[in-house]
């Protein structure tokens, strides 16, 4: 039960390191939470915005590169319809798809594709076998100028570059027959510029027509073998503008008079690593953060609370072990709560140690008064068997012993009494004792016999009253009454050979002795007619006076005899004792 | 206890600086493409499908090759110099199987990943390799070879393959060879071994034809190969008699085409290997993992098919 209790037991530091370290990690989740949907919101804006932009750009710069060609068309068809001679014309012509680079050759066609005239840089075929440039349906169309879409030219020998084809009708009279005139523009400019376009971290752009076919695309070469393919129905399907399917931003913006789309993708699914390595990344740094600042709380609450706490719990046990002698060794405390509870404790420790030494004093007080009374008290048995012995005395006419009975108790009475002083000179005490042994030794007749053995040096030593007269009834009751042999009572007084000072008081008997369970309780065990003073008596009063070091000893031997010894300082005597 | 505090700042402040670095360093992967060469047309359009994967995935890439297409030494220093220049992936074709593996290991341990394309290494650290079928595209060409006549008919055929043993040669005559077993009214008469260059292989040509006049389809394995047997049939005047299929493409053998001197060219997706090179390499960079070899797909273009606009995609890249 008593375990159990413990297991459970937590410190205060302890519950709020754990309920501190909660929150803390708590407040970091959300927060990283919170951060995760913004970034994540942000990371996407940023990219529809990029998309936007670069598509705007190369919507724009491929309409530039069509109004230019578009501009030049009409400069070369004025050029074809002026009066001047087919000769001339040609030369005009010649000249500037020289120094137009980007014009790859001007073409005169016929009704039906037949080629009247054809300016170019290279060698033209002998036969073309096809010639891409001419689309019939295109150049019939109706439109003012009519753009085809990129093709392969292949008029000329061993050339097979990219173009794109401009044509317009025309009524050149320098040409026979003539009814279209078409520049082919190199494509290679227009191909390089969206090539070379990244739309975000992973993204190109490609031009569509309006019904979804592909006009040009940076990796067309991929279409075809289906390593990779555009979604063409949802290209159709949208709308210009920006749109998010799934993981694709899709960026449309017409172009070319609406008849084509430049259409930029964005993948966005790298977002989602992106964002979770940014994610797990914010994540770690602010864990780290809170670790420092958690780390930092603990540090000042550890000084400002735990130490304090810990400390006053330390000073408590002790109190616990040694309250007598105890003064509160005040901590650090900063914190006023701890302060107030210390200084209550303190307060708690004086009040306490103070009620126990009243008590200690009146405790003592007592015990001194009460035996004080019993000192003042004469056994009545005694005193009812010695006047019964002198009565007895008297009737035999045996004055002479009778007078010496009554002197010996009354110098009893009056030591006894001494004035109510508490201490009186050995010298007293030993003549108490000898008159206490001459009046039982007349009722005891010759059953035992009496001897001191007092260190003359120590005689005027004071020692407390009644001290050796009680040992002297003990060894006779118990020790010799029950004794066949002659007795023998010896008191001897003499300093401690060892101990500097100390006073040894023996009172030794030849009786049948006692066992250490018997010594032992003597020490214990009030008198069993409660009157008079006990050897326990004795004994406490001797601890009282002079200390726990003093008092009696008992050695005995069973039929050889008991020793008691009295232990008491050495006082000179001025009787000035109390 | 203000010491641990400090010293728990200073290694807080350490990793903190470490992250940062780290971010730094993987803001932009470096890919260097080694080529065995830079100036044929097949690796330029290697490298405009490099390039457009490296637009598309927004890396550094860099196209590099040596001078002359035996060189596997300046390919050597090539690589270590791409490895000494921090690069992340090496996209390799190796000019030799055996004597690159060596420096192609070295790089792999500091980390760097490797891929090859076209033509392999012998190392395990290759993570993949990409290059056409070439069985697969000795198929088509047998198809090619045989779509031009009846099934009544008899297709008598001779090939003019290259001497040197080289995988790619070999690859196509097998899966050639194996479509022919399929057909019936087919066979393989003769067979010529010619260098690799257009005098070496006409010459060939024309031998074939004046020894085994009744062969009316004849086959040249590569680009070199075929430009001989198109000037065999332009000089023998066999157009129209004698079907002919080459492989790759250039302006020559398109021109070949037209005039019907050649009758089907099968090509190849050099783009595509290049664009799917990049596009592994910033995959594996990733984490991602891809199967030991990866195919493209080869196209046969004849004369009318060849200015459809898809294959004229295929066919015909943008001049520089």
């Amino acid at each position: 039960m008593k375990k159990a209790r413990e297991r459970i037991t937590l410190s205060l530091s302890s519950i709020t390191v754990l309920s501190v370290t909660a929150a803390a990690l708590v407040a970091v989740i959300v927060c990283v939470a919170v951060f995760a949907g913004v970034y994540s919101r942000a990371l996407k804006r940023d990219a529809v915005y990029s998309a936007e932009q670069t598509t705007a750009q190369t919507a724009m710069a491929v309409d530039n590169y069509i109004n230019s060609m578009q501009e030049k068309l009409s400069l070369i068809k004025e050029i074809a319809e002026s009066d001047n001679g087919s000769a001339d014309i040609s030369e005009a012509l010649s000249n500037i798809v020289y120094i137009q680079s980007d014009i790859y050759c001007v073409t005169v066609y016929g009704e039906n594709g037949e080629i009247l005239s054809c300016t170019g840089n290279g060698t033209l075929k002998e036969n073309v076998y096809s010639d891409n440039s001419f689309d019939k349906e295109l150049f019939s169309s109706g439109d003012k100028i009519f753009i085809s879409a990129p093709h392969v030219q292949t008029l000329f020998q061993n050339e097979y570059p990219w173009v794109v084809t401009l044509g317009t009708k025309t009524s050149t009279t320098a040409f026979e027959n003539g009814r279209y005139i078409a520049i082919d523009f190199n494509f290679t400019e227009i191909a390089k510029y969206i090539n070379n376009i990244g739309v975000g971290s992973q993204g190109y752009c490609f031009i569509a027509d309006r019904e979804g076919n592909i006009v040009y695309h940076p990796q067309q070469q991929l279409l075809f073998s289906g390593i990779k393919a555009e979604n063409t129905e949802i290209l159709t399907s949208l709308k210009d503008g920006t749109h998010t399917e799934s993981d694709i931003i899709y960026s449309l913006k017409e172009v070319n008079n609406k008849k084509w789309r430049i259409i930029s993708v964005t993948y966005t699914d790298y977002m989602q690593t992106e964002r979770r390595t940014q994610v797990l990344k914010s994540f770690g740094i602010t864990m780290l953060c809170s670790a420092v600042i958690l780390f930092a709380v603990f540090a000042v609450y550890s000084r400002l609370v735990n130490a304090p706490v810990k400390h006053l719990i330390r000073e408590m046990k002790r109190f616990e072990t040694e309250a007598e002698a105890f003064t509160l060794n005040h901590g650090n405390e900063t914190v006023s709560e701890l302060k107030v509870i210390s200084d209550s404790f303190e307060h708690m420790t004086e009040r306490i140690k103070k009620l126990m030494a009243q008590v200690l004093d009146e405790q003592t007080e007592l015990r001194k008064t009460e035996l004080k009374a019993l000192q003042a008290q004469i056994n009545p048995h005694f005193l009812y068997n010695t006047l019964d012995s002198i009565q007895w005395m008297c009737e035999r006419g045996n004055t002479a012993d009778a007078a010496k009975m009554v002197s010996a108790l009354a110098r009893l009475f009056r030591i006894s009494i001494s004035r109510g002083r508490e201490l009186i000179t050995i010298r007293e005490e030993i003549q108490h004792a000898e008159n206490y042994l001459l009046i039982q030794s007349y009722r005891y007749k010759e059953q035992f016999t009496y001897s001191f053995e007092v260190d003359p040096e120590l005689s005027e030593c004071l020692c407390n009253k009644i001290t050796i007269q009680p040992l002297i009834e003990n060894a006779i009751y118990h020790g010799l009454d029950r004794h066949i042999d002659e007795g023998k009572i010896t008191v001897t007084v003499r300093a401690d050979e060892d101990n500097s000072g100390d006073i040894l008081i023996t009172v030794s008997d030849n009786g049948i002795g006692m066992t250490e369970e018997q010594c032992e309780a003597i020490l214990k065990k009030h008198r069993s007619d409660s009157s008079g003073i006990g050897v326990k008596n004795v004994n406490d009063r001797l601890k009282i006076y002079f200390g726990e070091q003093y008092g009696l000893s008992i050695k005995s031997e069973l039929d050889v005899g008991t020793e008691v010894i009295v232990r008491i300082p050495r006082l000179k005597g001025d009787n000035n004792a109390t | 206890m203000l010491r641990k505090i400090s010293a728990a700042f200073m290694a807080i402040i350490l990793v903190l600086s470490l992250t940062a670095c780290r971010e730094r360093e993987e803001k932009k992967s470096r890919i260097t493409v080694i080529a065995k060469a830079v100036n044929s047309n097949f690796w330029h359009r290697v490298r405009d499908g490099a390039d457009a994967a490296a637009t598309e995935y927004n890396v550094d890439f860099l196209f590099l090759g040596p001078e002359n297409e035996e060189d596997y030494s300046a390919q050597i220093e090539l690589i270590e110099g791409a490895v000494r220049g921090g690069t992340d992936a090496i996209i390799l074709s190796a000019i030799d199987y055996e004597r690159l593996s060596e420096v192609v290991d070295k790089a792999a341990r500091t980390g760097v990943r490797i891929l090859t394309v076209d033509s392999d290494v012998s190392s395990r650290n290759v993570s993949t390799f990409i290059a056409t079928d070439n069985v697969k595209a000795g198929r088509a060409a047998a198809e090619a070879a045989v779509s031009g006549f009846s099934s009544q008919s008899e297709i008598k055929i001779g090939l003019v393959n290259y001497y040197e043993s080289t995988e790619n040669g070999q690859s196509r005559e097998e899966g050639f060879k194996e479509y022919i077993k399929s057909v019936p009214n087919a066979e393989i008469v003769c067979k010529e071994t010619a260098d690799s260059n257009t005098e070496s292989a006409a010459a060939a040509a024309e031998r074939l034809m004046t020894e085994h006049p009744e062969i009316n389809v004849i086959v040249g394995f590569n680009e070199w190969l075929t430009l001989g047997v198109g000037s065999a049939i332009k000089n023998k005047n066999a157009a129209g008699r004698i079907r002919a299929v080459g492989f790759d493409t250039n302006t020559v053998s398109i021109d070949m085409l037209e005039k019907g001197e050649m009758d089907a060219l099968i090509v190849q997706n050099p783009f595509a290997i290049g664009y799917l090179g990049v596009k592994c390499a910033v995959g594996l960079l990733n984490g991602e993992t891809y199967s030991e070899r990866q195919y493209t797909d080869v196209v046969a273009v004849t004369k009318e098919n060849m200015f459809d606009s898809e294959i004229q995609k295929l066919l015909f890249s943008f001049e520089d």
